[in-house]
């Protein structure tokens, strides 16, 4: 497994890692606690939750149940910013959400410090000068190592960052943001702004809703029980053909280096030097597995450049 | 004619300017003088040029000359960075390369200073640091008053001016970029970011190359000496079903409420509060007198809503 640092922090995680989204909804915690473990035992150090997964916090519960006395071997990251309670101050990034919200999401993993704690999404209701300095103040009492952003355009995250620096605030070390072969649309303002700032991209989606890993087929319908099966909504946007198109490409151009698909979505996301880590999802231990193998591929230049042509051509 | 603050300076200009790219390319010295006369009388007070039109620095000199002594009734705005050679020092945005484009445009339009001098494109090659200080220290000198930043990325706006902000010296007081009713990539990322810092948006090819003025038509070939008929790139990625749906609504819409097409592309865009001043280009008089004529009309906020709905049911 490769440590990579976020940013340019001085944090390092596993370049694979553990998005725990599933906890709670798909899978309760007799099946949430072996996938857990099974990341564990391969080296995984980086696990992602939030407040909002799962019911009523059940991903930060499950999630911290299951690490126990290794939470101190793991990078453990959380979020904040949707709403978790009824009324004006159940939600947001305002100084006086913030501080509920830590203390909620520490109470449900059970420990007393989140190492990378995400701002879910903007708040155009709080100027970023208050998230940051409330932010800032708990980095300060113990209660944060680090924080992030999630779903910020790249306007924003140079906005934030400029704010932090002018006032000595702790800055945002990375950036949560929707990221895969099939949607790359972070790459023309918001990766090029990152890496201006040393801001480590963390790509959420990476198998896009299982897209990638070839489990849906061009003029078949989606099979029972999965994601893009069971919401009309997600499956029409994302079964296209212009979508199959590149998948196919993908699929072929991965085997012929006798690789998966998986392989390649994640090893591709994994090769990328502006990324720190690669959340994936699992509902089953051999799922975390197949990630972790695949988070070992790295593309070489010519190899990266020969995708390129090709999934443009599709 | 409306006169509105460019961004948050103190600088204003008339709402519709006149682009004088045509100037030295499509039309002759005295076909712009007359242009140029006819925006004056009309109350224009914003010229755009840049060093690279015209080819030669044409459309400097005849901008220049057809001021004459209405110059100081103006505001005057080119740019540089553009390619004026194949020389290294022939382009760029190092401070070695801007002392001499500025002297070069003074001399070509006759003039001992310059309102609004505009970066033509961000330059990678040259930190913003030294671009801006440079830029800066012209101001000072009192060659130029005021800067623009013209193509760049939402972030690199934010950044720039942020980094202007950190070191005390003068930031871009507006961004010229394409934005029209047929582009509105624009309102994604760059507005808000110019918004929230104040910055004026001055959008270019407003008319999309002639296709908003509707003198092109489904199935038909461009008419020959009509700037889509030279450009076939252009055209194809133009002259599409998709864009002539579009259009079709547009010019339903305007007509319905006795405008034209080309109204509706000019005052659009004048019913922006983020839009500083909309360049058109004009070739003949009588296309100076239309597009003031154009930007006369604001749309009620009624009226933008309904034309956002009409364009997303196509």
């Amino acid at each position: 497994m490769e440590y990579r640092r976020i940013g340019r922090s001085g944090l390092k995680a596993s370049v694979i890692g553990l998005g725990c989204n599933n906890f709670g909804r798909r899978i309760g915690y007799e099946a949430s606690a072996p996938v857990v473990h099974k990341a564990l035992d391969l080296g995984i150090t980086f696990f992602d939750t939030a407040d909002r997964y799962g019911d009523d916090g059940a991903s930060e519960q499950y999630l911290g149940k299951a690490l126990g006395t290794r939470r101190k071997d793991v990078v453990l990251a959380t979020k904040f910013g949707y709403r978790m309670g009824e009324g004006p101050y159940g939600l947001g990034a305002s100084r006086r959400y913030i501080n509920d919200a830590v203390e909620a999401s520490l109470k449900r993993l059970g420990t007393d410090w989140i190492d990378l704690y995400q701002l879910h999404r903007p708040d155009p209701q709080t100027p970023i000068e208050e998230t940051l300095e409330a932010l800032s103040d708990l980095v300060q009492a113990g209660k944060l190592r680090y924080f992030g952003s999630s779903n910020l355009a790249a306007w924003q995250l140079v906005d934030a960052h400029w704010t932090a620096r002018s006032r000595n605030l702790t800055a945002f070390v990375s950036a949560q943001n929707r990221y895969s072969l099939l949607d790359r649309d972070l790459e023309r303002e918001f990766v090029p702004a990152a890496v201006r700032h040393g801001i480590g991209v963390i790509p959420y989606s990476p198998l896009e809703n299982g897209l990638l890993t070839g489990k849906y087929k061009r003029g078949t319908t989606p099979p029972e029980g999965t994601r893009l099966g069971n919401s009309t909504e997600l499956g029409d946007g994302m079964l296209t053909d212009a979508n199959f198109d590149k998948v196919e490409v993908a699929e072929r151009f991965a085997r012929e280096r006798n690789h998966s698909l998986v392989d390649l979505a994640l090893g591709w996301l994994a090769s990328q030097p502006h990324v720190s880590s690669v959340i994936a999802g699992a509902t089953k231990p051999a799922q975390v597995e197949e990630n972790v193998a695949a988070g070992e591929w790295r593309l070489s230049q010519t190899d990266l450049e020969e995708l390129d042509a090709q999934i443009a051509a599709a | 004619m409306e006169y509105r603050r460019i961004g948050r300076s103190g600088l204003k200009a008339s709402v519709i300017g006149l682009g004088c790219n045509n100037f030295g390319l499509r039309i002759d010295r005295k076909a712009s003088l007359a242009v140029v006369h006819r925006a004056l009388d009309l109350g224009l007070t914003f010229f755009d040029t840049a060093d690279r039109y015209g080819g030669g620095g044409r459309s400097e000199k005849f901008l220049g000359e057809a001021l004459g002594a209405r110059r100081r009734d103006v505001v005057i705005a080119t740019k540089f960075g553009n390619p004026l050679g194949d020389t290294p020092f022939a382009t760029g945005a190092s401070r070695r390369y801007i002392i001499q484009a500025v002297e070069a445009s003074l001399t070509r339009l006759g003039t001992d200073w310059i309102d609004l001098y505009q970066l033509h494109r961000p330059n990678p090659q040259t930190p913003i640091e030294e671009t801006l200080e440079a830029l800066n220290d012209l101001i000072r000198a009192g060659k130029i008053r005021y800067i623009e930043s013209s193509n760049f990325a939402a972030w690199q706006l934010v950044d720039a001016h942020w980094t202007a902000r950190e070191r005390g010296l003068a930031a871009f007081i507006s961004a010229q970029n394409r934005y029209s009713l047929l582009d509105r990539d624009l309102e994604r990322e760059f507005v808000p970011a110019a918004s929230q810092h104040g910055i004026g948006v001055i959008p270019y090819s407003p008319l999309e190359d002639g296709f908003l003025t509707g003198k092109y038509k489904r199935d038909k070939r461009p008419t020959k000496g009509t700037r889509l008929a030279a450009w076939d790139a252009v055209r194809e990625a133009v002259l599409t079903d998709a864009n002539f749906d579009k259009l079709a609504i547009l010019e339903t819409f305007a007509n319905e409420r006795n405008h034209s097409l080309a109204e509706l592309a000019l005052g659009w865009l004048a019913s922006q509060p983020q839009v500083a001043t909309v360049i058109a280009g004009a070739t003949k008089p009588s296309q100076v007198a239309k597009n003031v004529a154009a930007g006369n009309w604001r749309l009620s906020p009624a009226d933008l809503e309904e034309l956002d709905a009409q364009l997303a049911t196509r």
